[in-house]
């Protein structure tokens, strides 16, 4: 298939969206989807399926993973998997436990594998003048919320109402 | 006129860009290394709000004025600037497209004599940047880390023991390093090899991008080469991946120009004289018109084809035609044809 813009380049990128009640499908070379890119970039809608397109996922697996994380919500910052779907962002460092499973499917193939091993962070040595510590009951509650979303999955609604009922006592304190 | 053309005779002298010091530092315009980091307990920007992206810069901005090597940086909000401001600065390289369209708590530090800079609040708290010219990776990369370490001990920022620096889009996490090179290719776009090269790179996991980055067209034969992935190397794996690739894109550019001049030297030297032809005789120029004829002028310095014309006052050129450096220098707002007016004139005393 040849690309759809400069009718050059064999399309080895492949859109699809919803305009207007319509499904447009549009078929991209490297070099001009990099150009949509900014386009959309410019209004902050960069799509997670848009970076599984870039590495060319399969299909399956792409909808699998997204349907996976568009039930959650991070308890912090409030976004929703469906939200991230669409713009590609993370909304806090919470986030990044929350949406793991996705993550794990897809960061070890768009990078040079799923661990750091670059730099480690140096630590303020007195009590930091700026941003709080990571750990604490934050941690606990995306603990929940992950394991609230995997009983979720598997349908065991009793071990669902009991997690969700934790998950509550703790933002309570 | 103190200028002229010295075409005679050049076949019979060596090709000076084969002779290493000269070509190397006009081929290779610039080298950029950032680092997209955050801070533990804020939501990222994209996702704060107003009073908490204010926070986050009032708080850095008292943190930070007390590192000794921060002392003499300015602090900039950008909101606050006049648009014109914002343009020169994007120009300079120091904010981001993205930047110029700021938010309250979007901000700027620049380091002395802009020997670094950091963008609060774009989709990162910070966004760490040095830029020198020509090739130097790995010394920016030794002075960036060291920034960044200060930073870091007054700073606590969003990090994980497996997967690194949190940032708010997952392809930048890890080292949150995107190290680039900005080269000047004029060989490779006449020899028609750039579209190969591109995809070349981009196989090996590298992104090819014109002057101002992502998406942005390939103006003056200029090209950003830069790592993709930032997860699963270490930073020196990154920066030595991209210098190797670097380095042979330096002998291809070198090979194409040789072609050129041996195979069809009066094209090579008619492409060179045009541009000199237009940029001294042009009364209107538009940004893009004069970029492309000074890179093409760039090519006639490196053949030595003008005597009194030094790579430098080009490169001075290349930046000071921008629309925002443009009305900066003759102190006026200028609407595009006033502004191509303007431009042409720069020019011509500039290489006359
Ligand atoms: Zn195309
Ligand atoms: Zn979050």
């Amino acid at each position: 298939m040849i690309c759809e813009i400069c009718n050059v380049e064999e399309a080895g990128i492949h859109f699809q969206e919803i305009v207007n009640g319509n499904k447009m499908s549009l078929h991209l070379c490297h070099i001009c989807a990099d150009k949509k890119e900014l386009k959309l970039d410019h209004f902050k809608q960069f799509s997670i399926s848009k970076i599984f397109d870039k590495f060319s996922f399969q299909q399956k697996v792409v909808e699998d993973s997204v349907s996976k994380i568009s039930h959650l919500t991070c308890p912090f910052c409030k976004l929703t998997g469906r939200k991230f779907e669409q713009t590609g962002r993370f909304g806090c460092e919470h986030c990044y436990g929350l949406f793991r499973d996705l993550l794990n499917v897809f960061l070890a193939s768009i990078h040079k594998g799923g661990v750091h091993k670059g730099k480690r962070v140096v630590r303020p040595s007195e009590r930091s003048q700026v941003g709080g510590d990571a750990k604490g009951p934050e941690s606990d509650i995306i603990e929940l919320e992950h394991e609230l979303s995997e009983a979720i999955t598997h349908e065991d609604f009793e071990l669902a109402v009991e997690l969700r009922d934790q998950i509550k006592s703790i933002k309570k304190l | 006129m103190k200028q002229n053309l010295l075409i005679k005779d050049l076949t019979t002298q060596p090709v000076p860009w084969l002779s290493d010091k000269v070509s190397n530092s006009s081929i290779f315009i610039s080298s950029r290394i950032r680092l997209a980091r955050n801070i533990s307990g804020f939501l990222f920007p994209l996702r704060a709000n107003a009073k908490e992206r204010r926070t986050i810069f009032d708080q850095l901005q008292s943190t930070l004025e007390h590192i000794p090597e921060f002392q003499e940086s300015t602090i900039i909000d950008i909101k606050s600037l006049p648009e014109i401001e914002k343009q020169i600065l994007f120009e300079r390289h120091l904010i981001s497209h993205e930047h110029i369209n700021s938010r309250i708590g979007s901000g700027l530090i620049i380091g002395k004599a802009e020997s670094f800079s950091i963008m609060i609040n774009e989709e990162d708290h910070l966004r760490i940047q040095i830029l020198l010219p020509g090739f130097g990776l790995n010394k920016i990369w030794s002075e960036i880390n060291e920034l960044d370490d200060l930073i870091s001990r007054t700073v606590n920022y969003a990090y994980n023991e497996t997967i690194g620096f949190l940032t708010s889009c997952p392809t930048n996490v890890g080292t949150g390093l995107r190290a680039s090179v900005m080269l000047h290719l004029p060989g490779l776009v006449l020899t028609e090899q750039i579209k190969a090269v591109t995809r070349g790179l981009n196989k090996l996991g590298l992104a090819v991008r014109g002057l101002f980055g992502e998406g942005s067209e390939a103006f003056g034969d200029l090209f950003q080469v830069s790592n993709q992935s930032t997860l699963g190397e270490t930073e020196e794996q990154i920066i030595a991946r991209i210098s190797r690739v670097v380095d042979r894109l330096l002998e291809h550019e070198k090979n194409a120009r040789y072609i050129l001049l041996e195979t069809k030297p009066n094209y090579l030297f008619d492409y060179v004289s045009r541009a000199f032809g237009v940029l001294s005789h042009a009364r209107l120029l538009s940004s893009e018109e004069a970029l492309k004829k000074l890179s093409a002028l760039r090519v006639g310095v490196d053949l030595k084809m003008f005597k009194s014309l030094k790579i430098d006052a080009i490169n001075r050129l290349m930046v000071d035609i921008q629309p925002g450096h443009l009305q900066k220098l003759f102190l006026k707002k200028m609407n595009p044809e006033r502004r191509d007016s303007y431009r042409a004139t720069l020019v011509k005393k500039h290489i006359c």
